[in-house]
């Protein structure tokens, strides 16, 4: 009866759900229309990739869903939801409720997003505290070292004991992560986590990322502007574009048959991926949106655009039943079938 | 680890003790150098063999270096001498001036502290605001008013008009509550100004942002994450205005008559009695220096990073 059924509904139903999601920024003489129409469906174990230059929406996204916008910004369209409840909506803010319990949060600089001057241990005692006030004392100790060692931090003892400036910076970012999931959060969001971390701890931490994913069935938003990381880790990605999505889809598809110019612009950019053609950067950058933009944002950088592209909104095209879609009236031609695109693809989208 | 702490502990102590040595040579200039001392206590009409004679009795007949030296060696083991007007030690005249003078000086240091931070604080969280503009108007007009004028207004209205207040000397409580609030307003506009400054630095930092991503109260963020690290100017201008408070408190122990150095500075000052005065300097700076020092020490138990 409902026992059974009840699995079922909850593994049908997504972690986090964006819909048509609108934040804006009132400036004195302007506003600002930072995230426009944002669709998303995140289910429990999947890993969402958001990619994108700066200035393309994807920290607004992510301050966004955990309550953390500047005073002057506020959502004046769509629903974000988590676990089937409704936390957001114009003049809806329930993030207090999920920030920390049911979303976790690493930000770009791990180091700094430590507070210096208390012990690792207290740092992750208060979090146990304020979302898991029924643990004993003993109990907390033991989650606490046990999440290190999940982070594979080997002396949890000498960490948990230890002031951030004590740390390496990969043992930072590992226990800013542990930060983010002690409190056995369904979702983590993390925000260019990896930026500022060299590739070999870099490779580490997205190891992290896979076995928290993998063992404990949490969600991940995974925001980089690192293209050939998101590749590695995520199962779809959305190319964010002048705060709407430009293209939804599977990492395989979209990497390697990607139907919206900024896309595939962006993939030229990547040195390895265009090994056997120039590296191109896109020229000029990402445009200012105020509410009186109309047509695509990305016209007037890309080398299709046409009038009718300046003129008007543009329409998504997805496919019915599914999120997955492009934004864009003139786009790539659909890979013709996946045999020769893998083979041009070369190891990165297969690892 | 350790050996850092130690050399940065000898460092300071070093410091301390140079600090303290141009303190006392100026305590020894200033004696010096506002005319012949003998001629100011004994005026035009003295005698020539009075005034050789209190000279020899003085030592000042020596030359000034062997004075100086012997000055020093004095205040090492702790001899101030005797002053002139009272005819009697001028340790025996600190000390029984000095319970006064701290106990002044500590309640108004307290409620500068009790009273400036949380008042910066919540100019710092409620930036821009109403608040914000009544805190920086405090701190202004902490900062703008004359701290003899603010005694005599005070006396004014709670002692004559009101007659809620005793108008000075020392006593209970209720003596103290008029002169502590006067001699804290300067220290407490600092303090508050100074933590809103600090607060705001502090709240726009990356783990201020990650802690509340980790859903902790507000208090918390604000009482624990942010004024702990706002904590090291703001000690460092409480241990200055200290030091400040130390001559403010002169004005101030005139104004309400109370019994402690700052008046008895005055009184030294006012009879010429250049060793008293001397004395009162002298205590001033190691309490100045020994505070400072305690403050440096203060920072590394507030600031892992120092140690």
């Amino acid at each position: 009866m409902t026992a059974t059924a009840a699995p079922q509904t909850a593994a049908a139903e997504p972690a986090l759900r964006i819909d048509d999601l609108r934040v804006e920024a009132r400036l004195a003489d302007d506003t600002l229309l930072l995230v426009d129409g944002l669709d998303l469906d995140l289910r429990p174990g999947e890993i969402v990739g958001v990619v994108g230059e700066s200035g393309s929406g994807k920290t607004t996204l992510v301050r966004t869903l955990i309550g953390l916008l500047d005073k002057n910004v506020t959502v004046t369209a769509g629903a974000v939801a988590v676990g089937g409840e409704q936390v957001l909506a114009p003049g809806v803010d329930r993030t207090e409720a999920v920030r920390g319990a049911r979303i976790g949060t690493v930000f770009q600089d791990a180091s700094r997003s430590l507070n210096p001057v208390l012990k690792v241990r207290s740092q992750l005692r208060e979090v146990l505290k304020a979302h898991k006030p029924q643990l004993s004392k003993a109990e907390a100790a033991e989650k606490m070292r046990t999440v290190l060692r999940r982070m594979q931090i080997d002396d949890p003892e000498r960490v948990l004991g230890s002031y951030p400036h004590q740390l390496s910076g990969g043992q930072r970012q590992r226990v800013a992560i542990a930060l983010a999931v002690v409190s056995e959060p369904q979702i983590v969001l993390a925000d260019e986590c990896t930026t500022a971390l060299d590739v070999t701890t870099q490779a580490e931490v997205v190891a992290l990322f896979r076995d928290l994913v993998a063992e404990l069935g949490v969600a991940l938003v995974f925001v980089t502007h690192d293209l050939l990381l998101a590749a590695d880790l995520c199962d779809r990605i959305v190319v964010m574009y002048g705060g709407q999505a430009a293209e939804v889809g599977p990492t395989r598809r979209v990497l390697l048959a990607p139907r919206h110019p900024y896309s595939a612009g962006l993939l030229a950019a990547v040195p390895s991926w265009s090994a056997d053609g120039p590296i191109r950067g896109i020229d000029g950058s990402a445009p200012r949106v105020t509410t009186a933009f109309s047509g695509c944002r990305f016209a007037g950088r890309c080398p299709r655009a046409d009038d009718d592209c300046r003129s008007a909104p543009i329409p998504w095209s997805g496919a019915a039943g599914t999120r997955d879609g492009y934004r864009c009236i003139h786009p790539l031609a659909a890979a013709p079938a996946p045999a020769p695109a893998q083979a041009a693809s070369g190891s990165a989208a297969d690892r | 680890m350790s050996s850092s702490l130690a050399s940065f502990g000898a460092r300071k102590i070093g410091a301390a003790l140079v600090t303290l040595l141009l303190a006392l040579t100026a305590a020894f200039a200033l004696g010096h150098l506002s005319g012949d001392p003998v001629y100011n206590i004994l005026g035009p009409l003295a005698q020539r063999e009075q005034i050789d004679a209190m000279r020899a009795d003085l030592g000042l007949d020596k030359p000034i270096a062997e004075q100086y030296v012997t000055y020093l060696g004095d205040t090492v083991r702790g001899e101030l001498g005797d002053s002139l007007q009272y005819f009697r030690s001028n340790s025996e005249l600190i000390s029984s001036r000095l319970p006064q003078s701290l106990q002044l000086l500590v309640a108004a240091i307290v409620l500068a502290i009790l009273i400036g931070v949380p008042l910066g604080t919540l100019a710092a969280v409620k930036e821009g605001t109403w608040w914000d503009r009544a805190a920086s108007t405090v701190a202004l007009l902490g900062q703008s008013v004359p701290v003899f004028w603010l005694g005599l207004m005070l006396i004014l209205i709670f002692a004559v008009q009101l007659r809620l207040l005793p108008s000075g000397q020392s006593g209970g409580l209720d003596h103290l509550i008029l002169p502590a609030i006067t001699l804290s307003l300067l220290p407490l506009a600092h303090i508050a100004r100074l933590t809103r400054a600090s607060m705001a630095e502090v709240l726009a930092e990356p783990y201020i942002d990650a802690a509340r991503a980790r859903g902790l109260s507000t208090r918390r963020i604000v009482g624990l994450h942010a004024l702990r690290n706002a904590a090291l100017p703001v000690l460092t201008v409480t241990a200055l205005q200290t030091g400040v408070l130390l001559s403010g408190a002169v004005a101030v122990e005139y104004v309400y008559s109370w019994p402690g150095l700052g008046t008895l500075a005055l009184e030294a000052v006012q009879f010429r009695d250049y060793t008293l005065a001397q004395a009162v300097v002298i205590v001033g700076a190691v309490a100045f220096v020994v505070l400072n020092l305690l403050v440096d020490l203060l920072y590394v138990v507030v600031d892992p990073r120092l140690r």
